[in-house]
């Protein structure tokens, strides 16, 4: 299968995930990034569990907002839309209290939520044939 | 057809790397610029990279690998300082970290600077400090488990490095750029010197300006889609923008209330053509007036005192007034510089211009056109508002030039549509001989265009770069100075405060944070901390310390000083002193905690003295 392709076929399966598997990965993800910063501390776990996280993620918001584009660029594009929600629902934490470690997982969570969320009120809202 | 292409994609994946491999191994432990250590033939590989790139957007490969090369080229050119210095580039970035470390230290509540005691204060501090880009450096942090130094010198060159292209790229695709000359935009933003610089260094304005940029993006879909999703964005944009730093917020929302006032203004001008252009009109004065305003009116929450004053116009001459009013600081710069800097939005400014000149006749539903309009408002109010805050004002809380940050960005895409429109534009003006040629020649001429456009803009790209990191610089942070304040913080268990001078304060705030009370480093405002070093480096006495380490009640007290080399740009200690304090320090019972060398040469030394 060629790139372009692969990377399409990744798409649909992770946008149109009913049992919300992709959902429940992205916290695992996040469970694991929590563990890791409180026990192994190793860079490598959490770069993969983070690329995990980051990647499906971007993919939901670039499917949400950028149905129009090409995969690739609708990543590109969903992870700058991923980046502004990260960063605001983390600077929300950070205001109400502190960034620490358990407070970080949390906003990863709200923020994991919000992205299938996003995908799936965009999901029923093509379904209701809504532009 | 597919072999040649793989061909080109191996080859310029073998540069990149190795460019980063040369980059890598000028990594240096003292270093004054990114020059100083570098291999000679990094910039010709530079160069055969950009230039290769530029060849292969041009051709017919996929747009994927020619956005995800772009990113890779984008990502290096915009990390030297990161690669080669041993703690990025000195200076404001590094007080940036310095807050950001007590959040990620968990040392303070409520972001940098949390507590005020007004709330109208306090608001405005949630939304500045720094509060934004901190939150991104420090859950990356976590997110990969990495030390925030890492991630807060790496965020604005990865950011930059990925989205300014790919911004770019959608909005030179809204202007109606096809994919190849979008492609090219998106490689265009590493031609702009200020663009180069911004990205490298890991600043709040640098996280709005990318913000800033997609805001703009959205500005340009709500003008011509008529999909509602588009104008939540760029509400949602412009706030990010503004989150991040305030100058970008306000041009942002300068250009917000343009793109209303447009669209208000294409559906008014088909009933009241008068009334809708008065009131185009009346919104461009707005929008030119929000950053000024903003400006003079920030005294209420802080003590910045911004105002209006005529007191340049008359200290300048006649002559120096037009030039500052035609050409700004631009003035000064030497003219290689000069060309450098005003060429890219030199050419975006004629071919807008152009543009609206050759659409004229076009419907007025065209999209491009209206895109063109506002994007022209957009020029047009930043070179006022440039000049409004160069002339007219004092106490401008940044450097002005940062302005035309806004300008480089806006002007990438047309600077591609221009390149683009080229060949069709010499044709257009060609006599009817020469026409007749290029018309026989066709091929062989788009070849030869294509090899002489790929040289020219890596050529331009190249030059851009190296205009952009400073020749000559003070002595970057060094590696002694970063392992001299770890090794003071990691063995010592009681709070300490530390005399030195502003380059240690830097790398000293670095590693233990911004105002920590249990390990106090000067901030480089505060003039405390310069007089408590002037009077060691006079006297260099236990009471001198015990003087210093009243203000935050610590136990331990330390001295350091650093010696460097005789340089054109001294920072630091020159041997002489150096040695003389030394002997002065030993005289007076101080005692040394531990001396750093560098190379086998004696450059940095820590004093002591503990309350008994």
């Amino acid at each position: 299968m060629k790139w372009k392709d692969q990377l399409e076929y990744i798409e649909r399966l992770i946008t149109r995930d009913q049992n919300l598997l992709f959902t429940i990965i992205s916290l695992m993800m996040v469970l694991i990034i929590y563990l890791n910063q409180t026990f192994v501390y190793s860079p490598i776990i959490g770069a993969a569990a983070s690329v995990v996280l980051l990647l499906i993620n971007a993919i939901l918001l670039g499917r949400a907002f950028f149905e129009g584009e090409i995969a690739f660029i609708r990543m590109l594009l969903g992870s700058l839309m991923l980046l502004l929600l990260l960063g605001v629902i983390g600077w929300v934490t950070l205001i109400i209290c502190k960034l620490d470690v358990p407070n970080t997982s949390v906003a990863l969570c709200i923020f994991a939520i919000s992205c299938s969320t996003i995908n799936k009120l965009k999901q029923q809202r093509v379904k209701l044939g809504v532009k | 057809m597919k072999r040649f292409f793989v061909f080109k994609r191996i080859i310029y994946s073998f540069l990149a790397v190795l460019l980063l491999y040369a980059c890598m191994r000028a990594r240096s432990g003292e270093v004054y610029t990114v020059w100083q250590p570098m291999h000679p033939m990094v910039m010709p590989i530079f160069f055969t990279a950009t230039a290769l790139l530029v060849a292969i957007i041009l051709s017919s490969e996929r747009i994927e690998y020619k956005l995800l090369f772009i990113i890779i080229h984008s990502i290096l050119s915009h990390s030297f300082f990161i690669i080669i210095f041993p703690a990025g580039s000195i200076g404001f970035q590094q007080i940036v970290l310095g807050g950001t470390r007590r959040i990620f230290d968990n040392t303070v509540l409520h972001g940098v600077r949390g507590t005020a005691e007004n709330i109208l204060i306090l608001i405005y501090k949630w939304f500045g400090s720094g509060n934004f880009q901190s939150t991104y450096s420090v859950m990356f942090a976590r997110m990969f488990s990495v030390d925030v130094f890492w991630s807060h010198l790496l965020l604005a060159p990865t950011l930059w490095g990925i989205f300014i292209p790919t911004i770019t790229f959608m909005i030179t695709k809204t202007l109606g750029g096809t994919e190849k000359v979008s492609a090219l935009a998106g490689l265009l933003g590493s031609a702009f010197p200020l663009l180069i610089y911004l990205g490298a260094i890991s600043v709040p304005n640098s996280v709005g300006y990318v913000f800033f940029l997609g805001s703009l993006f959205f500005f340009l879909k709500y003008l011509t889609s008529p999909e509602s999703k588009y104008k939540s964005l760029m509400l949602i944009f412009t706030f990010a923008s503004f989150l991040s730093h305030f100058l970008t917020g306000f041009i942002s929302l300068s250009f917000l209330l343009l793109a209303l006032s447009i669209k208000k203004y294409e559906t008014d001008k088909v009933r009241s053509p008068s009334v809708a252009k008065f009131l185009l009109f009346s919104s461009f004065i707005l929008s030119i007036s929000i950053l000024p305003f903003v400006l003079f009116y920030q005294r209420i929450f802080v003590p910045i005192y911004t105002s209006f004053t005529m007191d340049k116009i008359y200290r300048y001459t006649t002559t120096e007034l037009l030039g500052q009013f035609l050409l700004g600081d631009y003035l000064y710069y030497f003219p290689r510089a000069f060309l450098i800097y005003i060429a890219g939005p030199l050419i975006a400014f004629t071919g807008v211009i152009y543009k609206l000149h050759t659409t004229r006749h076009q419907k007025p539903s065209n999209n491009t056109r209206i895109c063109i309009l506002f994007l022209f408002l957009g020029f047009l109010m930043l070179w006022v508002d440039y000049r409004i805050l160069k002339i007219f004002m004092m106490n401008v809380p940044f450097n002005e030039e940062r302005i035309w940050v806004f300008r480089d960005l806006l002007s990438i895409p047309f600077v591609a549509l221009a390149i683009n429109e080229l060949p069709t534009f010499l044709r257009r003006i060609a006599p009817v001989r020469a026409a007749t040629f290029l018309r026989a020649h066709k091929r062989a001429l788009f070849l030869m265009f294509n090899i002489s456009i790929s040289a020219l803009l890596a050529g331009w790209i190249a030059f851009s770069v190296n205009c952009a990191y400073p020749h000559y610089s003070p002595l970057q942070t060094t590696s002694y100075e970063l392992e001299a304040v770890k090794y003071v913080d990691e063995n010592t268990t009681k709070e300490y405060i530390v005399i030195c001078d502003l380059w240690i304060s830097y790398a000293g705030q670095m590693i233990v944070g911004s105002y920590n009370p249990r390990a106090y480093y000067f901030p480089d405002y505060d003039p405390r901390g310069v007089e408590l070093f002037i009077k060691m480096k006079n006297n260099p006495s236990p009471e001198v310390m015990i003087e210093a380490m009243n203000y935050t009640n610590a136990t331990v007290a330390y001295f350091i000083i650093t010696k460097e080399k005789e340089s054109a740009f001294q920072t630091r200690l020159g041997e002489e002193e150096y040695n003389r304090i030394i002997q002065e320090a030993q005289q007076n019972n101080l005692q040394t905690y531990k001396i750093f060398y560098y190379r086998g040469e004696e450059r940095l030394r820590v004093f002591y003295h503990q309350l008994t």
